[in-house]
Formats: C-alpha cells, sequence, structure tokens
C-alpha cells in the first residue's frame, strides 16, 4: 500500500493534479471564507454553473477554453452584480434562474454542437487527473494573482464586509471592493472548474472555511486553516479516489464534508 | 408678518421655520392672544410630529431676543444664510429633497452643523430621520439641493444597529482596528472612556446589544472625528446607561471639539445637552436652541444637569449605583 501510495505521488498527472489541487485549495481559503461571511454561496454556485454556458461558446467559436470561460465567468459576474442592484425581483430568486437557465443552456448548446464530442461529466464534476502543464499554468497564474488582491485588499475587504456603511464613511471604496471581490470570485470559480466540475465548485470554496470556523479566533486564522482544511481534502480525496477508483472532484468533496462534520461534532475542548 | 411672530412666541425652544407649520399656529397662538401667555396651560407639543417638545422659557426678555434673532436672520436669508454657514460649519445641507418611488420622504431640508454643537433630530418613525443622515453622509444621493462640507472632514458614524455575523471570528479589538492601525494605548484609552475596556478580548458575537452600541461609538471615536453622527445611540442600553451615555457624548463632543448629529428618542435625556433640537416629519417643523432658555428655572427643573438621575419611570432609591461595566461605583452612604 505504502509502494503504491508512493508510486500514485510520484507520477507526473498525479503530481499536476496535486499541484492545482493545493494552490486551488490555498487561495480558497481566505476567498471562500468571504464567501461565507457574505452569505455568497448561492452566488457562487450561479457563476460556477454560468460557466458552463461559456464553454459551450468557447468550443462552438474554437476560442482557448480556459480563456472562454473565465471571459464569460467574469461576464456573468458583472451581470449579476447588476441586476442585484435592480429592485423588483429577489436576488435569490435571481440567482436560481440565472444559475439553472445558464446550465440548462450551457448543455443544450454543447449538444447541438454535433461536430465536438465533449465529455460533459469532467465538466460537470471535473476531470482533476486529465490537468496539463498548460493547465496548471493556468491555475497557478489565477491563485498568484487573486492572493495578491487579497492580500492587498484584505483589511478594506473585512472592513466592508463587517459593516459596509461604516467603511464607506471612512474613506473605503465599498462598491469598487464588491466588485473586485466579485471578479476574483469568478476567476477562481473558471480555473477550478477542471478540479472539481461546475456542480463542486462551491463547496470547496465554503466547506473549509465553514469547517475552520470553530477553530479561529480571527478572520486570519480561519481563512489559513480554511486553506488547511482544503489542501487536506484534496490530498485525501486524491489518494481515496485512486484506491476506490472513484471520481476524484466527487472524492475530494466528500473528504471535506467528513472533516467538517468531524469539526462540527467534535466537541470543543481547546477553545478560548 | 403676524403669523410669523405668533408661531414664534409659541415656545422659546420651538421656531416655525416653514409654511407648512403654520397649521400648528392656532394651536400654539396663545390664549388671550395678548402676547403674555400663560404657560402652564400650554402644551408645548409640535402638532405635525406628535412629539413633546420642552415646555417654554418663563422670561419674556428671552423670547423677545430670540424672536428677533430668527426674524433678521429668516428675512436676511437666503444670502446671510449661505455665507454664514460657509464658514465655519463643518457640514451644511440646504434646500434638501428627496422621494422614494414617488413618495416624498424630505422636504426643502436645511440643517447646519459648526464644531463643538451638538444638534438633535426628532421625529416618529418614517420621518426621514435616517434617510436625512445618510444624506448627510454622503450615503445616499438627495434629489435636489446643496451639501457643504468642510474640506477633510473626518466624521465618525455610528449606525442604529449592526448585524452581527456569528460566522465570522472578530473580537472587539481587530473590529476597531478595522478603522486603521491604531495603537493599542489609544483603542485602550478610548475603551476606557466608553468604560468598555474588559470587552477588549470578547469575540463581537458575544457583545450585548447596549455593549456592541458603546463598541460602536468606540470605533467611530477612533479615528478622532471632526464630526459625529449617531443613529440613535441610546438604543438598546439600559436607562442608566443611557443617560450616561449622552452625557458621554456631549463631554466628548466639548472636549475634542467635534460636532455632534444625532438622532435620538430619548428627548428628556438629550435636551440638556442639545445645542439645537430639529423637529422632523419630512419637512422640519420647528427648530430651536435650549441653550437659549438654559439659564430659565424652568428649563433647568425639566432638563438640568440632574434630570439624569430623575429620570426613573417610577421614583425610588438605591443604595449603590452602578457603572456601565456593572460594577457597584459608590454606595450612599459615602
Amino acid at each position: 500500500m505504502i509502494e503504491s501510495l508512493i508510486q500514485l505521488y510520484t507520477t507526473d498527472f498525479v503530481l499536476y493534479a496535486l499541484a492545482a489541487g493545493m494552490s486551488l485549495a490555498l487561495v480558497a481559503g481566505p476567498l471562500g471564507s468571504f464567501i461565507v461571511w457574505r452569505r455568497m454561496s448561492y452566488f457562487g454556485d450561479t457563476l460556477a454553473h454560468s460557466a458552463l454556458l461559456g464553454i459551450a461558446i468557447g468550443l462552438l467559436t474554437n476560442s482557448n477554453p480556459q480563456l472562454s470561460i473565465i471571459i464569460s465567468c467574469l461576464f456573468f459576474a458583472v451581470l449579476l452584480t447588476l441586476l442585484e442592484r435592480r429592485p423588483g425581483v429577489s436576488t435569490d430568486t435571481l440567482l436560481g434562474i440565472i444559475a439553472h437557465s445558464s446550465l440548462a443552456m450551457g448543455v443544450v448548446v454543447l449538444a447541438l454542437s454535433d461536430s465536438i464530442r465533449v465529455n460533459l461529466e469532467a465538466y460537470l464534476f471535473g476531470a482533476l487527473l486529465t490537468i496539463s502543464s498548460s493547465d496548471l499554468l493556468w491555475v497557478v497564474a489565477v491563485v498568484a494573482f487573486v492572493s495578491l488582491i487579497l492580500y492587498l485588499f484584505w483589511n478594506d475587504l473585512l472592513s466592508a464586509t463587517v459593516h459596509a456603511e461604516i467603511a464607506e464613511i471612512e474613506g473605503t471604496n465599498v462598491k469598487r471592493l464588491n466588485l473586485i471581490l466579485v471578479l476574483l470570485i469568478a476567476l477562481v470559480v473558471s480555473v477550478s472548474m477542471k478540479i472539481v466540475g461546475v456542480l463542486l465548485i462551491t463547496s470547496l470554496l465554503i466547506i473549509p472555511p465553514a469547517a475552520a470556523r470553530r477553530l479561529a479566533q480571527t478572520p486570519e486564522q480561519m481563512a489559513i486553516k480554511a486553506s488547511c482544511i482544503g489542501s487536506l481534502s484534496i490530498v485525501v480525496g486524491l489518494t481515496v479516489a485512486f484506491f476506490l477508483d472513484v471520481p476524484v472532484g466527487p472524492a475530494i468533496v466528500v473528504a471535506a464534508s467528513a472533516i467538517f462534520l468531524l469539526l462540527y461534532f467534535y466537541p470543543s475542548v481547546q477553545k478560548a | 408678518m403676524t403669523i410669523k411672530i405668533s408661531a414664534f412666541t409659541f415656545a422659546g425652544s420651538i421656531t416655525s421655520s416653514t409654511s407648512n407649520s403654520n397649521e400648528g399656529k392656532d394651536f400654539f397662538r396663545n390664549r388671550d392672544g395678548n402676547g403674555e401667555f400663560d404657560i402652564d396651560a400650554m402644551i408645548t407639543h409640535c402638532p405635525s410630529c406628535s412629539y413633546f417638545l420642552s415646555k417654554p422659557p418663563r422670561s419674556t426678555v428671552a423670547l423677545w431676543t430670540r424672536d428677533i434673532e430668527y426674524l433678521i436672520r429668516d428675512s436676511l436669508e437666503p444670502s446671510m444664510q449661505s455665507t454664514s454657514l460657509n464658514n465655519s460649519a463643518l457640514i451644511s445641507a440646504k434646500s434638501i429633497y428627496k422621494s422614494f418611488s414617488g413618495h416624498r420622504v424630505l422636504e426643502d431640508i436645511k440643517l447646519s452643523i459648526e464644531p463643538g454643537q451638538i444638534v438633535t433630530l426628532i421625529g416618529p418613525n418614517g420621518a426621514g430621520k435616517t434617510t436625512l443622515v445618510r444624506i448627510v453622509l454622503g450615503l445616499l444621493q438627495a434629489d435636489s439641493g446643496e451639501i457643504f462640507r468642510r474640506t477633510s472632514l473626518k466624521i465618525g458614524y455610528m449606525p442604529q444597529k449592526m448585524h452581527v455575523e456569528s460566522t465570522m471570528p472578530l473580537n472587539v479589538f481587530r473590529f476597531l482596528q478595522l478603522s486603521g492601525k491604531h495603537d493599542e494605548a489609544m483603542v485602550d484609552e478610548t475603551l476606557t472612556l466608553l468604560r468598555i475596556l474588559h470587552l477588549k478580548r470578547r469575540q463581537l458575537a458575544a457583545v450585548s446589544g447596549g455593549e456592541l452600541q458603546r463598541v460602536l461609538l468606540a470605533r467611530a471615536l477612533m479615528r478622532k472625528p471632526g464630526l459625529l453622527i449617531l443613529d440613535e445611540p441610546a438604543q438598546g442600553v439600559d436607562l442608566a446607561g443611557q443617560a450616561e451615555l449622552y452625557a458621554l457624548i456631549s463631554e466628548i463632543s466639548s472636549n475634542q471639539g467635534c460636532g455632534v448629529l444625532m438622532i435620538s428618542h430619548d428627548l428628556h435625556l438629550v435636551m440638556s445637552a442639545t445645542d439645537e433640537v430639529i423637529c422632523l416629519n419630512q419637512h422640519i417643523c420647528c427648530h430651536g436652541k435650549p441653550e437659549h432658555v438654559s439659564n430659565d428655572p424652568a428649563y433647568l427643573d425639566l432638563f438640568g444637569a440632574r434630570a439624569s438621575q430623575d429620570i426613573a419611570v417610577y421614583t425610588h432609591h438605591h443604595n449603590h449605583r452602578h457603572d456601565l461595566t456593572g460594577k457597584i461605583t459608590h454606595s450612599h452612604d459615602d
């Protein structure tokens, strides 16, 4: 078993998968914490669902798939932000409509374009083991960029999250920060599609922070511990998927959920 | 002119400023109509907003002085108004109008706050108090009107309430640090001033409603603001704490020379510390300066220094007092 483990983690494609998953988990900690604090999980879900439409359009127009996903995610992020400001339809309903209609449209468009054979399951549930070196490069570049922006705006983002109006009066441009956060989520969602798929992306963003909540006394602790829990889920999920021969994406999410449940029901002993 | 004069004489601390309050003139006109009026027979009650204001002063001299002052001021409007506003005011607003989906919320609002001045906004629910405050803060755009803000004016804002997100681990100290990097000594100083130093390391989610109000005030004070804007600062604070809190706000205002604009329903507590009361019900029903009458025995009797101790719903005596932290400060015997 140890031997097969060593063999597993010295294989090229597994190492790529591991590197991509771990870097995603790294940024998912702090970014996911904001999604939890701001109750935006449904927003992230909608973005992920609409990304499938981006893939379909990208395949139809024969453009770089990763680039077309990123562009469509950013487009939907801006669209959702604009629509949210309109009174009339509640945000909740609006997100539900957009999430499922864009997912359905994506599937329909993909099915219509019979010139291309697409493995739909890979987009819905991820295909971590098929990650190429160029995919990995995209993930690392986006993660580095998102981490840098989060680092630079960390205090402002926190302040705007805790109380938007106080932050605004203290000189923070809250509207700009909200847009930045939404665009960062869109970026991360667009590169994590290959890792866990559109249906499971949000879970990777919100389960680790939710699990880290009870272990944290400060926002920073929660973000860092969420990153650690996310990384652990990636390793555990990947290993379990290898031994049980199950899809990697769902295995990672199951691992994260298991850690969450464990921490949630474990009596808090060392809580200060 | 006669309407104005009669409106001016109805109460020392109330001045009718817009034509809309003419509807109240009969209500306020003294009974015999000869210029003398019977204070005890008068109900000082704003007809438009159903708020009880202060009793009128007894001194006729004080009354006449203020009547003349307002008469001159109003008649010289707007030229004198705009210049005097711009010179010393921290913030001044003029002819503010605001509607929400066709429903007029604010109408022709005029307001200015000087350094060290405490202005209190009162009015019933839905009167537009919070809307006005949000416009002054710049969080909301007025439909029309002008707002002058002194350049580089720092505003400390204390919102009416704050939703504490329980999923975010955040203690009071870190919450205060969100407004900028403050050194710990300064944080301690502010927390001590507000008597909440014991909450410094406590999680925000574990702080009670009344305590949270003081934490929010601390955050507003952290930046050493030139203007404090407080939306019902004493909401959720216990009765003894309320008087203490208002006394503190007035102390801070005079010590640091900052202007204060606050919304309050606790008129009996606020009056003693307020320089100007604006009674709002979409338009400014009336506004007045309690300071003009602060030497009057009737005023002192109502809102004087000892008012804070006499405001209990029923009169009874304790043999000790509690401070904001709940500690006993002194016993009655010493």
